[in-house]
């Protein structure tokens, strides 16, 4: 019997998740159960059909920036899937090394104009915290951590504009603790 | 179908975008009315622009060059044949000066007169009228503070907290709310400067604040032939940002008694205003005390208007259009008789994760959700490219239930069927706030967003993401594998090789 393992970090968390494939049908392992599980796309735009045992549910899965974005009931969620060999040579890696390759480069996510910097490099922050403010569409917007950490570098100035995905700061994330909120 | 009498409306044009835009094609299209769209670069191909007879190229996205253009909107309405225009809401619909050019354009501008708008654009000219006419209006002063010392005599006077508003503001624009003397010091004359920059007119005013409030509106229509009726209430106190989220009629705690009240009074004001077509008197009623007080009236057909089409089985829309062309309201107010729950999720393209910022992006896969009960007003196409130039409203979803948990059962069934890939929508904020045991009791107030806790999501949930994203990963290889034509062989090798 073959099997895939697989790390998948979402929130800030790791799961594991074990496929094996048993006569034509798959079955997962994760947290300690076993279940036949089944995924059928549903017209190639990320709409899905999943199959876990008997329950039956809907999920979006798109693609962006290498990882896959989750909606759940109009929740939304970040997930990254590595096979399991791949994340322990980069654990391994992170270990040996004095830079750390944990590093969170927060972008804008549209374009605007910065109006306040609320934080400075060395700065602890903690997640929800505001960092910047940017102003788009006559409205401010509050861009805030998406989990605790220290601010490494700030790539920008207030009264500067920026564009969708322009790099903003720099963050450096303490041990991945709780799941941090995305509804 | 009733005659259009006295003015002929043969083909009107649509000064408005996205859902209302449609919403009004689909009335003149009932009428046999034609219709003539505008669009700008960025709705060449929207939704709207596809469903009118004509559309016409109003200008580059930005709204103050294509949809506020009202000389070249009037122009080309006269070259395409149009006998009225419609503003649909925001934009241009409660400029008094486009409706004067449009009517001396000898064209017929649908929705009130001008002296109609002007009056009730003017806060504190409102604000005198609901007094002489008998409707509440908060403790406030009906002048406008001149200067700070005169703000203070008249915030202590009133009791903190108050709140400083624009006398030409509107829609939540233009508004203060401050806590103390010492915060009135700081902030006063910095809130006449923004004021005067924003609406031209530094006049602001003091008005009291009233902490535990409702919003809840009235529905009027009036016509030419001095006919007013109110068509009762919508409740629309899930704002965020004075940006309302969810409305219903019902209000689900309004005694009868003052829901004639209330409607009365609507009728009232819109009387003095001689209004005519469709229009809302907004209340602020105090839930503790049970009192209402006039807040403002909106000049135009508001976004929420469905609410009230499903409790009360009258066509808005339509009777602004009977009206445009001379008719009487098509009914009385003892005909009316509200009857069943309603309620309605505005879903806006934004991002909760990003403090509910606008979201952009392509819409890549849309589906509606359908079934008793449930009527959606959509601006949006499959393919749409939703931008930042305009409000970010894609869709109405309206529910309809004898009573209200039936109304709530459908919306949460509504909200799990519809299907957007491609932007993020406040489809789990409504979800949430549907859960949330304020609103299911009826009980909540204008604070309810922030009461909301960001929800996390559980170990279930986790585990079913989880195991969604690694076989969905599986799937995208094993794809590649096979477009490699790779025999069943490889495939087992390599399935060998992971462990």
């Amino acid at each position: 019997m073959a099997e895939l393992r697989y790390s998948i970090e979402l929130g800030g968390r790791w799961l594991e998740v074990t496929l094996e494939r048993e006569e034509g049908k798959i079955f997962a392992q994760i947290n300690g159960k076993r279940i036949p599980v089944e995924l059928k796309g549903l017209g190639g735009h990320g709409v899905y059909a999943l199959a876990l045992g008997d329950a039956r549910e809907s999920m979006i899965l798109t693609r962006r920036d290498g990882r896959y974005q989750a909606s759940l009931a109009g929740r939304e969620i970040s997930v990254a899937v590595e096979a399991s060999a791949i994340q322990e040579l980069r654990r391994h890696l992170k270990a040996t090394s004095t830079e750390s390759s944990a590093q969170q480069i927060i972008r804008s996510h549209m374009p605007g104009l910065i109006v306040k910097i609320r934080v400075k490099p060395g700065q602890e922050v903690k997640s929800g915290e505001g960092l910047l403010v940017i102003e788009a569409m006559k409205m401010e917007n509050e861009i805030r951590a998406p989990q605790d950490g220290v601010i490494e570098k700030i790539t920008v100035q207030e009264r500067q504009e920026v564009k969708g995905g322009q790099p903003l700061l720099v963050l450096k994330p303490t041990e991945a603790g709780e799941v941090p909120h995305e509804p | 179908m009733p005659k259009l009498q006295k003015r002929e409306i043969r083909r009107v044009l649509i000064a408005n975008r996205g859902e209302i835009a449609v919403r009004v094609i689909r009335a003149c299209r009932e009428l046999g009315i034609e219709t003539a769209a505008i669009f700008s670069d960025a709705d060449r191909w929207a939704l709207h622009a596809r469903m009118a007879d004509q559309a016409f190229h109003i200008g580059p996205p930005p709204a103050q060059e294509s949809y506020l253009q009202s000389d070249k909107i009037i122009q080309l309405a006269k070259r395409a044949g149009c006998d009225a225009i419609h503003p649909g809401y925001g934009f241009l619909s409660q400029n008094a000066e486009f409706a004067e050019e449009v009517e001396r354009a000898g064209l017929v501008f649908i929705g009130p007169q001008p002296e109609s708008t002007r009056l009730m654009g003017n806060k504190l000219a409102a604000r005198s009228t609901a007094q002489r006419e008998g409707v509440p209006t908060l403790p406030g002063i009906d002048e406008p503070v001149s200067d700070l010392k005169a703000a203070e005599a008249a915030a202590s006077k009133i009791g903190y907290p108050v709140l400083l508003k624009a006398a030409a503001g509107g829609g939540g624009k233009g508004m203060r709310l401050i806590e103390s003397s010492a915060e009135l010091k700081d902030s006063f004359e910095r809130a006449v400067s923004e004021v005067k920059k924003s609406f031209g007119d530094p006049a602001v005013f003091i008005e009291k604040f009233v902490a535990k409030a409702k919003h809840i509106e009235i529905q009027v229509l009036g016509d030419e032939k001095k006919n007013t009726v109110h068509l009762y209430e919508r409740e629309c106190s899930v704002q965020r940002r004075y940006q309302k989220l969810i409305e219903e009629s019902p209000a689900a705690t309004l005694k009868k008694s003052l829901r004639q009240e209330m409607g009365e009074a609507a009728v009232a004001m819109a009387r003095a205003a001689r209004y005519r077509s469709a229009g809302t008197v907004e209340f602020i009623y105090d839930a503790e005390q049970e009192r209402y007080y006039f807040l403002e009236m909106n000049t135009r057909i508001q976004v929420e208007h469905p609410v009230t089409e499903m409790t009360t089985g009258i066509d808005l829309v339509r009777e602004q259009l009977l009206i445009a062309a001379g008719n009487a309201i098509s009914f009385r107010q003892s005909e009316i008789e509200p009857r069943g729950a309603a309620i309605e999720c505005r879903i806006y393209a934004e991002d909760a994760t990003h403090d509910f910022s606008p979201s952009t992006g392509r819409i890549e896969e849309l589906v509606l959700p359908a079934g008793p009960g449930v009527r959606v007003d959509s601006g949006i196409a499959r393919g749409d490219e939703v931008t930042l130039f305009y409000d970010p409203l894609l869709m109405k979803i309206i529910t309809w239930g004898e009573d209200r948990a039936t109304a709530i059962a459908r919306m949460k069934g509504a909200l799990r069927e519809l299907t957007l890939v491609g932007i993020s929508s406040s489809i789990g904020f409504h979800l949430q706030a549907l859960r949330d045991p304020r609103f299911l009791d009826g009980s909540y107030t204008t604070d309810f967003v922030k009461g909301l806790q960001q929800e996390k999501l559980s170990q279930a949930d986790l585990e079913r993401v989880a195991l969604a994203a690694a076989l969905a990963y599986e799937h995208e290889r094993s794809s590649l594998q096979e477009t490699d034509h790779t025999s069943e062989r490889a495939q087992e090798e390599r399935w060998r090789w992971q462990s």
